[in-house]
Formats: C-alpha cells, structure tokens, sequence
C-alpha cells in the first residue's frame, strides 16, 4: 500500500486535511481578505487579464475571492464540486507569475498558491496533456 | 520552457537503498508541464520504488509531496514541518530546484531523481526538443532563428563544417544540418550577408556562476 | 443620550480605534519576516551584463518614467486623479475645519490645527468628497471588473464613509433639526472610527506599510519584508 501525505480517494475530500490546511494559515489569509479593498487596481497588473480581453474572471481580487475566499468560508462544507471549481481558477486563471501587484499589500500569489496546495492535498490536478 | 526526464530506476533505488525514510519532491512548474515531474509522476515513481524494494524485502518508506516551485523560496516554506521527520529526500524538480532544496536543507542528503535536459519546445504528449541551452550570448538573431549552439553537433559559430552529407549531420544522420538550415532561411529572407563576416567564437573559458541582475533593478543591489 | 454619545462612547470609540489600529500593525509585523540579504558575487553580475557600464545612479528619470507609465497612474489616470483627490479632502477636512477647532478649543484650550479653512472653502471640499464617493458608487455599478467583485458590504463601508460628511454639512447649515443631526453626525463619526480598523478601511495603514516595508517592484524605501 502506498503512503502518501498528498493523497486522497477519488470519492470524497479529507475534510479534516484541509482544515488543517486552512487553520494553519488562518491569520494570513483572514487578514488578506479582509483588507482587501475591492478596489480592483490589481486588474492591470495581471498579463492574463489583459490578454484575455480585459475579461474580470482573470483578474487577481477575483481569482482569490472566489478560490480562498469560498474555501475559507465554506470550511467543513468544502465538497468535490468546489473544489474542482478552485482547481479550474487556480491553474487555468493564474500561472503563479507572481507579478501581480497589490496597492495595500495583499500578498496574491501566496494565496492561490495556498489553493493549489489544498487541492494537491486531495489529489485534484490539472490535465497537463489535455491542455494543449 | 526547462524540460527532463525521470532518471533509470537502478540509479534512483542506488542512491536512497541506504536510508528508511524517504520523501520525494516533486515541481509543479516546468518539469509538470513535460509530464515528468509533477504531482502525477511523484505518486508513480512512488509506487514503482515501494515496489521495488518490496520484491527485495527492504524496508523503506517513501512518500511524496509536491510543492509549486523549488526555485522559489516562497513555495518551499510548507515543506519546513514535514522535512525534519525524514531522512532523505529525492527531488524530480530540474537541477536548479533540486540545488535550492539542498541550499535550505543543508542537514538533509538530496537526490536527484530527474535528468534535467534543456530548455525546450512542446513537439506532442510527451514528446519534447531541445532549442536552448542558455549560453547566454544570444546569437540567433543572424543565424535566421536557429540556435548554431544547440542545432549544430559541433557548436560552430561560423559554419558549416566539412560533415555536411545531403544536408544531413555527420554526427546523427537524423539531424539536419544547422549551418544549412541556415543558408537556406538567410537565402529566403535576403539577408545572406548576416553570416558573410566572420563572427568570434563564444568564450566558453569562463563558466563561472551567472547572476542575473536586471537593468532596471541594478540600483537595489548596487550599494552592496 | 446626546451626552453618553458624546462623552463615554466617543472615548471607548476612540480607544477601540487606538488598540484595533495597534492590533493591525503588530499583526502586520508579526506576519512579515525580514528577508535576508543576498550575497551573490560580483564578478558573475558584471560579467554577464558584458562589459556594460552599472547603473551607478539611484534611480534615473527614464526609469521613474517608466515606472510611473506603467503603474496604475499610466493605465487609469482619471481613477488615480480621483482617489489621490479624495483622500486628500478626507484626511485634512477635519483636522482644518473652522467649528472642529473651536470646538476642540473650548474643551482643552487649544484648537487641533494653527489654521483653520474658510466655511467656503470647507463646503468645496465637503462637496468634493461627496462627488467622489458618488463616482465610486457609479464605478461600482457600471464598470464591469469592479461589478464582479462589488458586494453589499462594499456599499456600507462607502456609506460608512460618507456619512458624517453628509450630517456635517447638513449640521454646518442649520438643516433639519440641529440637535438630531448632531447626535446623528457623532454616531457616524464614532462608527467609522470603531470599524476603521477591523474593515477593508483597515487599508489606511496596510497602504504605508506595504509601500514602506514590503519587498516589491514599486516599493518605496527600503522594502526589506516579506510576508
């Protein structure tokens, strides 16, 4: 049997595993929530938003509100479904180019980063072959 | 971007048969892109190497864990509280990843389980090609878009040599020539006389390590 | 009731603002590390950079050209104009606002600032930061990447905000009731000051810190943290 921190079955999510994901970075990423603005002048900075048509689903404050944000709030909730749409926000919305640029100091990449690893924790990946 | 290749089984058990605890490190990055060490690929090196030495009654522990990008100090800080309770790690990052693993670990034995090969293009899944090996002089720009340093068997700044056989290598038949390719792009765009003059050979005399300071950022680093 | 709000609630208000603010930034401090410097060799760099001279000057006008193209100025001016605007009229409003003073000067002897704007001039500058919290509504509603993040709590900060600039003017010309006003205007003032440091408003200290501390492409001094 293989033994694997990053594992998971196919059928449910480890709830308790991403909870103590999300509690072990609490502090932080409440904080970033919190002070963010809304004020969408990351917008700019994100070379996807602005080759993909200047569409708001690319940009920074949206990716991370509807990825962390929703994890944070559903916590014990967190279900297949959600977590497939994080995956689909973490990966195919955001390359961790880390150039993204936050006026009051929200550390964005290190928030999708964070969804990356809850979604590697259950074993959700993207299709690398499928994509080109 | 960098592309590589998972290593012969016999050198990776070779390396880790010493030790009882093992985690294995894989990249999300560049080498997950070319299907060689991302999460996937951890979990099935796994599963071979616990193989392995099970068939040999060995008793050793590997597990895997895979973090966005170890060239990236930001990224490897999640690793810090799983790392103390092992014994060796294997990493399937590129060369640079594996290197600042070790940088942060210095008390941790670290193997490479990748061949990091070159930077590359996508041909197909799982089917790559070489196009640069950052010699750090780019000369592309009049030999026509092909890289005489990657292209060429021999590196010739100032080609071709005397191998050519109906456009082909001497060194692999498979190949064509760089030198002719070339030619004959040059000859398409009119602009023979870029490759006329005589064009000094890189200094390959001096590889000391590079660092990267960009322009617009030299006057951080310059008080130092 | 208009004596509890303007005698211990105004000071468990403030001390709330104090300690939440002072929460904040040791948060923020706590939650950054200083990065370490790192040593690379020289030698390597010129190298690489071939033989070119090093940029020996602090930072030259083409590079702060640059920066300043493409930074938020350079992609949206006219926003840039507005919000530089803004809080400029709300952070001196009312530090220089002639009844503020005297009032201050009443109750300790000392007005909080040597000199004081003409009621004209403070009734522009009122006028301006409603007009603007307007514009942010109108942003809000009508700009398709701002829509998409907008929730309600966005609208109750900007009424947070705008509220005791509002009853202020409303109090400064005797409109309505001038009593109810005033109670109103307090409560406002003491509301903004209670959620100021526990709300997104919170951004009136992580802006300075963040330009201040934070290693980034645009930081101003040193910017030797990381979070």
């Amino acid at each position: 049997m293989v033994k694997t921190i990053q594992t998971g079955n196919n059928k449910l999510p480890d709830t308790e595993k991403i909870l103590s994901i999300l509690n072990k970075n609490k502090k932080r990423m409440k904080m970033y929530l919190r002070i963010c603005a809304h004020c969408s002048l990351c917008a700019e900075s994100c070379f996807l938003y602005n080759t993909k048509n200047k569409d708001p689903v690319y940009m920074p404050s949206h990716k991370v509100i509807n990825s962390i944000g929703r994890l944070y709030k559903k916590k014990r909730k967190i279900d297949r479904n959600l977590l497939e749409e994080v995956k689909e926000i973490a990966w195919k919305r955001c390359v961790l180019c880390t150039r993204c640029y936050c006026p009051l100091g929200v550390d964005i990449p290190s928030m999708i980063s964070l969804a990356r690893t809850i979604c590697r924790s259950q074993n959700i990946l993207p299709e690398f072959h499928e994509q080109s | 971007m960098v592309k590589g290749k998972v290593k012969p089984l016999e050198e990776i058990t070779e390396s880790i048969k010493k030790y009882k605890k093992v985690l294995n490190i894989g990249c999300g990055g560049c080498v997950s892109v070319c299907l060689a060490g991302g999460q996937r690929e951890v979990i099935a090196l796994n599963e071979e190497l616990n193989l392995f030495f099970k068939n040999r009654n060995i008793d050793i522990l590997i597990e895997g864990y895979t973090v966005e990008r170890p060239c990236n100090n930001q990224y490897l800080i999640e690793l810090d509280e799983i790392i103390p309770s092992y014994d060796c790690l294997i990493s399937m990052a590129c060369g640079a990843g594996v290197q600042h693993i070790a940088e942060r670990y210095p008390d941790k034995p670290v193997f490479p389980a990748l061949d990091t090969i070159a930077i590359g293009i996508d041909r197909d899944v799982g089917l790559y090609e070489e196009r640069c090996r950052a010699c750090g002089e780019c000369v592309i720009g009049y030999t026509g878009g092909v890289c005489p340093v990657t292209r060429c068997a021999k590196g010739l700044y100032n080609g071709p040599c005397g191998g050519v056989l109906k456009d082909k290598c001497e060194v692999n038949a498979d190949n064509y020539c760089a030198w002719v390719m070339i030619y004959n792009r040059l000859k398409e765009q009119d602009r023979i006389e870029d490759i006329i003059n005589v064009r000094p050979a890189t200094d390959w005399r001096n590889q000391v390590q590079r660092t990267i300071v960009q322009k617009k950022y030299e006057h951080r680093y310059n008080k130092r | 009731m208009y004596e509890f709000i303007r005698g211990p609630m105004a000071w468990v208000s403030f001390l709330i603002f104090i300690s939440g603010s002072a929460y904040q930034i040791i948060g923020f401090f706590r939650n950054t590390s200083k990065q370490e410097e790192f040593a690379f060799s020289k030698p390597s760099y010129v190298q690489h950079t071939r033989g070119q001279p090093v940029n020996k000057k602090l930072l030259s006008f083409k590079d702060i050209k640059y920066s300043i193209k493409y930074s938020m100025i350079g992609f949206d001016p006219f926003f840039s104009v507005i919000t530089i605007i803004f809080h400029i009229c709300i952070l001196i409003l009312p530090f220089l606002l002639y009844e503020h003073n005297a009032i201050f000067e009443i109750l300790w002897g000392f007005p909080l600032s040597p000199f004081t704007l003409p009621e004209n001039v403070s009734d522009i500058l009122t006028f301006t930061i409603i007009a603007c919290i307007f514009y942010f509504i109108l942003r809000r509603i009508f700009i398709r990447r701002v829509r998409s993040i907008t929730t309600f709590y966005d609208y109750y900060i900007l009424f947070i905000v705008a509220a005791p600039f509002i009853t202020g003017f409303l109090l400064l010309h005797n409109i309505f009731s001038y009593k109810t006003i005033a109670i109103f205007h307090i409560l406002s003032v003491e509301l903004l000051f209670i959620s100021l440091p526990f709300s997104k408003l919170s951004h009136m200290f992580f802006f300075i810190l963040n330009r201040f501390y934070i290693r980034n492409e645009f930081s101003f001094g040193k910017g030797d943290r990381i979070w």
